[in-house]
Parts: C-alpha cells; structure tokens; sequence
C-alpha cells in the first residue's frame, strides 16, 4: 500500500514538472520556479514520510504554542 | 496580477457565502454548549457588534485606495517588521484552508463514506478548488451568485418544513442565566463569522469599484449570512433543545433529519449540499487570499504557477492537522478565537493606528521645517 502511494506522489511530481518546468522557463519565471519547487519539495517528502507511518509535526501545535499566553486569557473568558 | 473588476452584487454573495460559511453544520453545538437556550441571543447581538469590524475594513480600504493588504502592510510597516507580519497573516491563510479541508473529508467520511480513506475526498475537493483559482477572482464569483440563491432556496425549505417540529418550551425560560453566557457565546460566533472576513481586503479596495455602495454590499451580504445562522441557531434549538444541541457534533443535520410530510423524508442530503457550498467559497477565499499574498509578498509576475504545488502540500497536510476529535473540540474553542482575533482585529487595528500616529508625526515635523527654511 505504501509503495503504490509513493509511486503516486513521485509520479505526480515528475508528471507536473515537465509539463509546468519549460513554460516556466521560456517566460523567465525565475522566482515561480524557486517557490514551485520549494513547495513541491516539502509536499513531497512529506507525503512519503506520511506513508511510511513517520509522526509529522504538526503546525495547530506549533500555533497553540506562540498563541499560549492568549489561550490562557480565552480560558479564563470561557471558563 | 492582472486586475480584475467584480461588481457590487458579486461582492455581496460571496460576503454572504464567506460569512455562513462553516457555521451551518458546526456552530450550533458548542455555542449551547457556551450558553445553554440563549444561543439566538448570542447571535443577534455578535451580529450587531460585528458591523464595527465590517467598517473597520471597509476603512482600510477606503484610507489606501488601490492596494492589495500586503502592500499597505508594507507601505505602514516598512520592510521587516511587514515581512514578519505578512508571513503570519499568509500561514494564517493557508492553515485555515487546510482545516477547512479537514472539515469536509471528516464530516464525509463519518456519515456517508464510511470505510474510504480521507485522502479521496480531500483530493476531490482540492481539484474543485485548484480550478477554482486557476479560472481566477471574477468567475468563481460569478458562479457564487448563482449558488448563493440555491442555498437561500435550500436553508428557507429547511426551516418552512420544520415548523411542525417546534416546541416553544424548549426555548423558555430565557435568559435564565443571565447576559455573561451571551458574551460568551457571542465571542465564539464572532471569531468564526466575522474576524475571518478579513481576507475581503485582499479583494475589496483592488479589485473592486471604489465607493461606498462597496460598503452597502459588504454590509447586505454579512446580514444575510447572519440572518441565516440566527435562523438555524433558533430552529436548532427549538426544534432539538439544548441537550442534544450540545450532544451531537453535527446538529443541522440532524435537525433535516426531523422533517418527514409523507413522501418528504430523508432530505438532510440537500443541507450537506448547501454547506459544501458555503463551505467551499470560504476555502476558496482563504486560498485565494494567501496565493495573492504569497505572490504580492515575493513580487512574482504569474500567481497561477504555485497553485499546483501549495495545494498539494495542504493534500498531505489535511490529515495532519486534526489528529482526533478531542484535538479538535480544544483547538476549535480556545485556540481558534485567539488566533482570529490577532488576525482579525488586531492587524488592522494596529495598521489604522500606526498610520495615524505616523501622520500626527508628519504634521508636527512639517511646520518645523518651514520655520528652518524662513
């Protein structure tokens, strides 16, 4: 099962970078290049990491933690 | 960034698409849970409070005309305290069109499809939405004025045919335990429909024509989606009463469960309809607000190129971001309201405030200098 969902990501990779790569680089779109593949980068290893049951960090947990000093005054509201 | 021009009535419907958004299937319960019968009361009152946030954007736009949010935060702010701040505003874009997907993939797997995994659903949703913001602004919002009268039509059959249903004594005695659980409750209804509704200032000064009857739209649509909520509080309450309100995680569904004339039974599939309307116009506006932010942020030339990719990321993170139920429920109350508020009140509070102070400081500065040059 997990082999089958790594093929799909990278095949959805590959698939998507030659189609979107050389447009993006016949109009010199360079910066849209750095971000596209940042974001597909992150996307990707993630993806594979999730499949093979890694525990991923999550980002609710990293928010709650810089919001803490407002949760406690929402707690104290709510009750 | 090409600009786009919508109109006034477009604005209107996806104001009022954007403010019931979540809140059909969602609010009810934790909001009685809050405050016992008083829900409606709640509702009223965080609708009327909320108009002072709705002409607090429609000022911001009005004070930096033709400018996207991220540039007047860059224009009030300067380069590296605006970075900071745009970076959390387009992580708090993005991270709420993830638990919006969440949303959808849970509630679709808990009551139809049982056994599926909830990668398939989210995909589903997310290829909707990835058309969405290929297509770009002004035909999603033109498709949101059609849908908008399907949910109008679908919401006001749902409420006719429960009239049968009601039993006033649920509602009675009111305000039994006085005006603090209103405030409560009004808290948790006001960061859900009206700090969010920040992301209308990507939209509203830039790609819109510049002039008060923007306002009158803005306002029309907010009352619209608030005239609805008020309803199915009201109808969830009087139709249920607080205790099972409270029980169930999906209280309008099982409000459209109730309604049986005959051979009208089994409806509640029409209410799921309606929410992945409103539901999907709200994800669309918090994924068209931080893709606008993301490419105004790093001045790219084609915003259409990241789609792909940044929705593939909010894909793998969509199971991710709600590990359980109990995750949720704490999440959702308390950490929730503390983050829209910063995003939703105190970002452009702050933003109205430094640029008046800054302003003051140019005025006392000026008059200095005229006396030097004499």
């Amino acid at each position: 099962m997990s082999t089958i969902a790594i093929a799909l990501i990278v095949a959805f990779v590959v698939i998507l970078s030659i189609i979107e790569v050389p447009k993006m680089l016949k109009r010199c779109l360079y910066k849209e290049l750095v971000l596209y593949s940042v974001f597909l980068l992150i996307g990707a290893v993630t993806g594979i990491l999730v499949t093979l049951d890694v525990k991923i960090p999550n980002p609710s947990d990293s928010l709650a933690l810089l919001l803490s000093p407002l949760v406690t005054v929402v707690k104290f509201i709510l009750g | 960034m090409n600009k786009e021009k919508i109109s006034n009535h477009q604005l209107y419907s996806l104001t009022a698409c954007a403010t019931c958004g979540s809140s059909l299937l969602v609010v009810a319960s934790p909001v009685t849970e809050l405050c016992g019968r008083d829900g409606w009361i709640a509702s009223i009152v965080s609708s009327l409070f909320g108009v002072v946030f709705i002409l607090l954007y429609y000022a911001l736009g009005q004070l930096f005309p033709n400018k996207n949010l991220i540039q007047i935060i860059r224009t009030v702010f300067g380069k590296w305290l605006g970075g900071i701040i745009s970076i959390y505003f387009i992580i708090f874009c993005i991270h709420s069109g993830i638990q919006i997907t969440a949303y959808i993939g849970q509630f679709i797997t808990t009551e139809y499809l049982i056994t599926s995994p909830v990668y398939s659903i989210n995909l589903l949703i997310l290829i909707i939405m990835a058309g969405a913001l290929l297509y770009g602004l002004e035909t999603t919002v033109r498709s949101s004025e059609i849908l908008l009268k399907v949910v109008i039509f679908i919401m006001a059959f749902l409420f006719l045919a429960n009239i049968s249903n009601i039993k006033v004594h649920y509602i009675q005695p009111v305000l039994e335990n006085g005006f603090y659980p209103i405030f409560k409750g009004s808290l948790y209804i006001t960061s859900y429909r009206i700090w969010p509704l920040i992301f209308l200032n990507m939209i509203y000064p830039i790609h819109t024509d510049n002039s008060s009857s923007a306002l009158k739209a803005m306002l029309k649509g907010y009352f619209l989606g608030s005239l609805i909520m008020f309803l199915v509080m009201l109808m969830s309450i009087l139709v249920l009463g607080t205790h099972v309100t409270s029980v169930f995680v999906y209280p309008t569904y099982f409000l459209a469960k109730q309604i049986s004339f005959g051979f009208l039974s089994r409806v509640e599939g029409l209410i799921v309809g309606a929410w992945l309307i409103t539901l999907f116009f709200k994800g669309f506006c918090y994924f068209y607000a931080g893709i606008q932010s993301i490419s105004t942020f790093m001045r790219l030339k084609d915003c259409r190129k990241i789609v792909y990719p940044i929705l593939f990321v909010v894909l793998i993170y969509s199971n991710i971001v709600y590990p359980s139920s109990a995750y949720l429920a704490f999440w959702d109350k308390y950490v929730w309201i503390s983050y829209s508020f910063t995003a939703g009140f105190l970002l452009p509070a702050f933003i109205v405030i430094v640029y008046f102070i800054q302003k003051a400081l140019q005025k006392t500065s000026r008059p200095e200098l005229a006396q030097d040059s004499a």
